[in-house]
């Protein structure tokens, strides 16, 4: 049986905004540790406004292997301040998941909800 | 009187296997073809992030065209390795379970896709994705 493949109406995007085709895996905190930006916009916003205590984690993914010992484990910021790796993951993916959901809607009539999207995570 | 037998991984999972490829699928959360509007496969990387997403009501699609091409784009862009690096010990498996859940709540099923996981890790998926309360759905291409 032959199927047709609409290639064209496949969306492949970026969060965070970055040109080359896919973007850094970056999460920049503030001081208190709240949500900043991700991607390559974490990163230049990061080095902008070096030395106001901001924390950019970069690679945290690395930590998953430390959960071996049952310890909580932690993500080590670039300045060397730590949060739950718990945390810094699910930040990530709860911006993607919500810039995902701004794409998707953009220009709907009928706005598309979370649950009526078939959602995919390779890790 | 019959008694509850203990959990089996087993009782999850249903296995194809072909020469070309082997698939393995959670029984409860196999993809539905009439469900979704659109799928969107997000690729959770050490180094870069992406994600695709594609509407099934486009002429010709259906959820599974759509995910068979987000599944090739993202693995194809992203240069995937299949997840075995987050999916190969158990704790780590639970946390990325746990992120997940805390994410986008229980209700929305989300696919993790890996490249010939082997039965370790499969049991491990499915062990904490019950730890978890987290509605992952393995599935090997």
């Amino acid at each position: 049986m032959n199927f047709y493949y609409p290639l064209d109406d496949i969306d492949v995007c970026t969060p965070g905004g970055q040109d080359a085709g896919k973007t850094n895996t970056s999460l920049l905190l503030d001081p208190g540790g709240n949500f900043l930006a991700f991607g390559s916009e974490a990163r230049k916003d990061y080095y902008m406004h070096e030395g106001t205590g901001g924390m950019l984690f970069e690679k945290f993914k690395m930590r998953l292997h430390d959960t071996h010992n049952g310890a909580e484990p932690y993500a080590q910021a670039l300045n060397g301040q730590r949060q739950p790796l718990l945390k810094v993951i699910t930040l990530s993916l709860k911006y993607v998941k919500e810039e995902a959901m701004v794409k998707i809607n953009r220009g709907q009539v009928d706005p598309v909800s979370a649950l009526e999207i078939k959602w995919m995570v390779t890790g | 009187m019959s008694q509850k037998r203990p959990y089996d991984h087993r009782d999850d999972v249903s296995v194809e296997e072909s020469p070309l490829k082997r698939r393995v699928l959670f029984k409860q959360d196999a993809p539905k073809d009439t469900e979704a509007r659109v799928v969107c496969a997000m690729d959770f990387g050490t180094a870069f992030t992406g994600y695709a997403f594609a509407f099934t009501n486009d002429p010709g699609a259906n959820t599974r065209t759509a995910l068979h091409f987000c599944d090739g784009r993202i693995l194809q862009h992203s240069h995937n390795d299949g997840g075995k690096f987050t999916l190969a010990v158990k704790s780590s498996v639970l946390l990325f379970c746990r992120a997940i859940s805390e994410t986008c709540t229980q209700q929305i099923s989300f696919r993790a896709i890996l490249t010939g996981a082997p039965v370790q890790i499969q049991k491990h998926v499915c062990s904490a994705k019950r730890q978890a309360g987290c509605s992952l759905t393995l599935h090997t291409l």
